[in-house]
């Protein structure tokens, strides 16, 4: 990215320079990323099984600080906007759906678990109401709200983890793997969900490692490679053809 | 927003709502780095390493004894020179072994010995007067406190030796050979291999919780919340229990327990074990008759 | 709460398996009759359930966090043999692998974390809860008090085993191994623990039952009933008011002060409550009531308005304690605990040189509980003259105690703070 991508940044949501970072300060995980993205882009990173998607994904949503380089998100930089009364601020607007959905399903039944976020805003009862049910709605779980999450298919977990991520009303929704392990017809339902989310002007940055839906939810593809970098960045026709992933 | 109070404020509401999550996420990091970093050290090709678990559980087992009957301000120090050559030979890093051993229990010893080396009845070294009450050390207590540290500091030293030399599977395995039941020794391996998958659900609950956290909560709601995930994660164990079983059975358990055990002492093994119980006589001799 | 090797003797450490290894051994033979050929895979992730949840930092007030055993909770779900195998096997990965705690103390830390607290948590929790429903408020209260009393029995275990070290091990007169004398060693580890560590432990296990209860009641009932997923009649909700609990502990306490007042006064119904009542003046007491409620009026409310509202609640609970705690000092003989050196000297003849040092420097402000001025303790000052001054004084000394602690308080989580922003910039280097 050119160093003027950094500096205007209103319009960027993220903006990263050579950012690395160590798992346990030790273990390299990410090195050397440069990667800006806009407004209302959606994104999808490929990459094999551990070559830092995950981690990556963590870094955007600020459970990990970078170990070196500079970030910028939303246009500040990354460690004032996660520390203080701005960390709130910060995790409203950028919201991550877990790969593991039984971890992300932390309450005791669906709507409490949706309800978690808005009522932690200081919200009105009648407000985190009108939220969750227009967050269960759009995912099209509204019948299963008094659900316990164990009593879920994987695919209706799935949706009721991003359903919970959304009644936030987040700018930013990062969602790993969102469809591993689904079958195909639940697989397609939820990758419409997606789409219908990015169609509305959110950005969207998903990892997968299915080539095929990538068309559908994505304008532009970064893959990532053994080194722990990106390879290659571009639309969707070119990328998938020249990164030998 | 930028005044210095107002701020202080802010990195406290921060430090409520945000400190016990991180502080839980870094413990359960630091538990997994220690288990990668002594499973990788383990089988590093070193002095202690080529032994034979058993010969090494044995040898362990010996010299902690005679180092905790010892109380020789000779004995104890001339020990830790010992460990820290085999510390040496076994490849293990100086600053890890001194740090990871010294900085942590020890050191917490020292503070707590350290009212009983100042409140003393003997004649003081020095004396300090607060008021009417007086502190100062005597000379015998603090030799006492000085034997108890080493002795606290070498037991522990000890202990990471074995650890980082040996894997755990292996430990377990030499359990038999001291005649722990074969259910216990089945219980301790699927406990630890049954840890990290529970460490990784905790640190991706507290990670969710971090990242969902966008507004202030009370401390009612967030003990409210540990509690809860505590007994998510309760009734997470008896549906993977039942898994377990299923699987276990399906291989044709049936409740009783056989292991392959391949180990041989050799001489060198027994070598090593001899050459342990005579440091202990030694240690135990330094201690009866010398000093 | 575990203890490292080098503390105890090691003849002592190994001692204690006298007393640990055949408890493991029943334990694993009670545990096997239940539930058959699942005792390895259920017990095995239980310990390592166990083991995470010790991982866990739970915020308290004040900012800081703890940590919790989560032994009682274990213990009220799988049982106290199931919990004794399952928290044993937790501690001894601790100790071999993470080096928390000794190797050699491996028998006596099980004792104590491990069959001690587990028991005392489940006994206490039964004979509580008894017969109640599985959602009734009562077995949450029940699995609170237990765990309480679960683990301040653990703290005192660890005491006296500490405690009995320098009786015990000694050379020419100089302690071998911990120092601290029973005397010393109890106290310290049972205050520690009963007024820290032990709340956290209740609170967060009283706050699981209630969890279990809203979403897996069956786990409540027996093991086999658990592990078999059997339906449980779980009933209904029922909650006990908060009233009737606090009556209850209201009465037990003073029946059993009742029963310790009638031991120690030999029967002697003038000696209630373990003191003279015979010589007590009656229309002071009356005087000094009226004082009090009239402080109390004024007091309490005020505190409510002009406390922020962050520590309002409790600001006025220590308030009014302030107010009311004063009315200890009338009780003839002495208070329960705050004796002067001379009630002390007469209740058990003798006085200790410590205490007599540091009464010196309390003697100055308020000799006597009172107030050094000739308003207050003149020759023939009327009777609510002197009233007001014990109160008066009783608040004073109350709001010393109140300043150091909070000083303390804050000098410890200045420093704790320092710690964490060194932590931080670690982690951002």
């Amino acid at each position: 990215m050119s160093s003027e991508a950094i500096t205007s940044t209103d319009n960027a949501v993220f903006a990263l320079q050579n950012v690395r970072y160590l798992y346990n300060d030790r273990q390299l995980a990410l090195d050397g990323i440069d990667l800006t993205i806009q407004r209302g882009e959606q994104v999808v990173l490929l990459g094999a099984n551990g070559s830092g998607k995950s981690t990556l994904l963590k870094l955007l949503d600020g459970i990990y600080t970078p170990s070196a380089g500079t970030m910028h998100v939303l246009g500040q930089d990354i460690k004032t906007a996660t520390t203080g009364e701005e960390a709130f601020r910060f995790h409203q607007e950028i919201g991550l759906v877990f790969q593991d959905p039984d971890i992300q399903l932390f309450s005791a039944t669906v709507f409490d678990d949706v309800a978690f976020g808005p009522l932690q805003m200081g919200l009105s009862q009648r407000e985190v109401k009108e939220r969750c049910d227009e967050a269960l709605e759009l995912m099209e779980i509204t019948h299963l709200a008094r659900r316990a999450p164990f009593e879920l298919s994987g695919g209706e977990k799935k949706r009721a983890a991003i359903a919970s991520v959304l009644s936030l009303k987040p700018e930013v929704i990062l969602l790993d793997e969102p469809t591993a392990a689904l079958d195909p017809r639940t697989k397609w339902v939820l990758v419409n969900l997606i789409r219908k989310l990015g169609e509305a002007g959110k950005t969207v940055i998903t990892t997968t490692h299915e080539l095929e839906i990538v068309p559908v939810i994505a304008r532009r593809i970064l893959v990532m490679g053994e080194n722990r970098s990106i390879l290659a960045d571009g639309t969707p026709n070119r990328s998938c053809t020249t990164a030998n992933y | 927003m930028n005044t210095t109070s107002s701020q202080g404020s802010v990195k406290k509401t921060y430090r409520r709502q945000f400190g016990w999550i991180e502080k839980t996420i870094a413990g359960i990091a630091a538990a997994i780095e220690q288990a990668v970093f002594t499973e990788e050290h383990s089988r590093q090709p070193g002095l202690l390493q080529a032994l034979d678990p058993r010969a090494k559980l044995a040898m362990f087992l010996v010299v902690v004894l005679a180092a905790s009957l010892s109380n020789s301000l000779v004995a104890l120090p001339c020990l830790y020179l010992v460990l820290l050559l085999l510390a040496r030979l076994s490849k293990v890093p100086f600053d890890f072994f001194i740090r990871r051993v010294w900085i942590g229990i020890p050191f917490f010893a020292g503070i707590v010995i350290l009212p009983s080396v100042f409140v003393t009845s003997g004649p003081r070294l020095f004396d300090i007067a607060l008021g009417a009450l007086h502190f100062g050390p005597s000379s015998a207590s603090l030799l006492s406190g000085t034997i108890f540290i080493a002795r606290v500091g070498v037991s522990v030293s000890l202990a990471v030796l074995l650890i980082l030399t040996t894997p755990w599977s292996d430990i377990l395995k030499s359990l038999r050979a001291f005649h722990v039941p074969q259910i216990f020794v089945l219980l301790l391996s699927m406990t630890y291999r049954y840890i990290f998958l529970f460490l990784h659900s905790a640190n991706g609950m507290f990670e969710a919780r971090k990242s969902r956290t966008v507004g202030r909560s009370s401390g009612q709601e967030q003990r409210g919340w540990v509690s809860g995930s505590m007994s998510h994660l309760m009734n997470r164990s008896f549906k993977m229990s039942n898994d377990v079983y299923a699987a276990m059975a399906a291989r044709g358990f049936q409740g009783e327990v056989r292991s392959y055990n391949a180990y041989r002492m050799t001489a060198q093994d027994w070598l090593a074990l001899v050459l342990a119980c005579l440091l202990a006589v030694l240690i135990f001799c330094i201690g009866r008759y010398v000093l | 709460m575990h203890i490292p090797d080098g503390y105890l003797s090691p003849v002592f450490s190994l001692g204690t398996g006298v007393a640990t290894i055949p408890v493991w051994g029943v334990a694993v033979n009670k545990v096997k009759k239940v539930l058959n050929q699942r005792t390895v895979p259920l017990l095995a992730i239980f310990a390592a359930f166990s083991f995470t949840i010790m991982m866990f930092n739970i915020p308290v007030p004040g900012g800081t966090t703890a940590h919790a055993i989560g032994g009682t909770l274990i213990a009220v779900v799988l049982g106290p043999w199931a919990a004794v195998i399952g928290i044993s096997t937790a501690l001894i990965i601790q100790a071999l692998f993470f080096g928390d705690g000794g190797v050699l103390a491996i028998f006596a830390n099980c004792l104590n974390m491990g069959i001690i607290l587990p028991f005392i948590g489940y006994f206490v929790y039964r004979l509580i809860a008894s017969r109640a429903p599985l959602r009734s408020t009562r077995r949450v209260w029940a699995a609170g008090i237990g765990a309480y009393l679960g683990i301040t029995a653990s703290a005192l275990a660890v005491g006296i085993e500490l405690g009995l070290q320098p009786l015990l091990f000694q050379a020419g007169g100089h302690p071998l191994y911990s120092p601290y004398p029973l005397q010393v060693a109890i106290p310290t580890m049972l205050l520690s623990h009963a007024l820290g560590a032990s709340l956290v432990e209740a609170l967060v296990t009283a706050l699981g039952v209630v969890y279990i209860q809203k979403n897996h009641p069956q786990y409540l009932t027996t093991l086999r009933g658990t592990v078999a997923e059997a339906d449980a009649s779980a009933g209904s909700r029922q909650a006990m008011p908060l009233w009737q609990m606090l009556a209850l502990g209201l009465s037990c306490g003073l029946a059993i002060l009742l029963a310790a007042g009638l031991i120690t006064g030999h029967g002697d119904f003038t000696h209630l409550f373990g003191t003279d009542w015979s010589h007590v003046a009656w229309s002071d007491v009356g005087i000094m009531l009226v004082i009090v409620l009239g402080l109390a009026l004024g007091l309490i409310p005020l505190a409510w308005f002009l406390l922020p509202k962050s520590i309002r609640k409790v600001g006025t609970i220590f308030v009014a304690l302030a107010v009311f705690v004063p009315i200890g000092l009338i009780a003839p003989g002495f208070a329960y605990a705050e004796g002067s050196p001379e009630d002390v000297k007469q209740a058990f003849g003798y006085m200790p040189q410590g205490l007599k040092q540091l009464s010196g420097v309390w003697s100055a402000p308020f000799s006597g509980y009172n107030l050094q001025s000739s308003f207050f303790n003149g020759p023939n000052v009327p009777m609510w003259r002197q009233g007001l001054g014990y109160e008066l004084s009783g608040l004073l000394g109350i709001l010393l105690i109140g300043v150091l602690f909070w000083g303390v308080a804050t000098l410890l989580t200045h420093q704790h703070k320092d710690e964490n922003m060194q932590q931080e910039e670690r982690a951002h280097v």
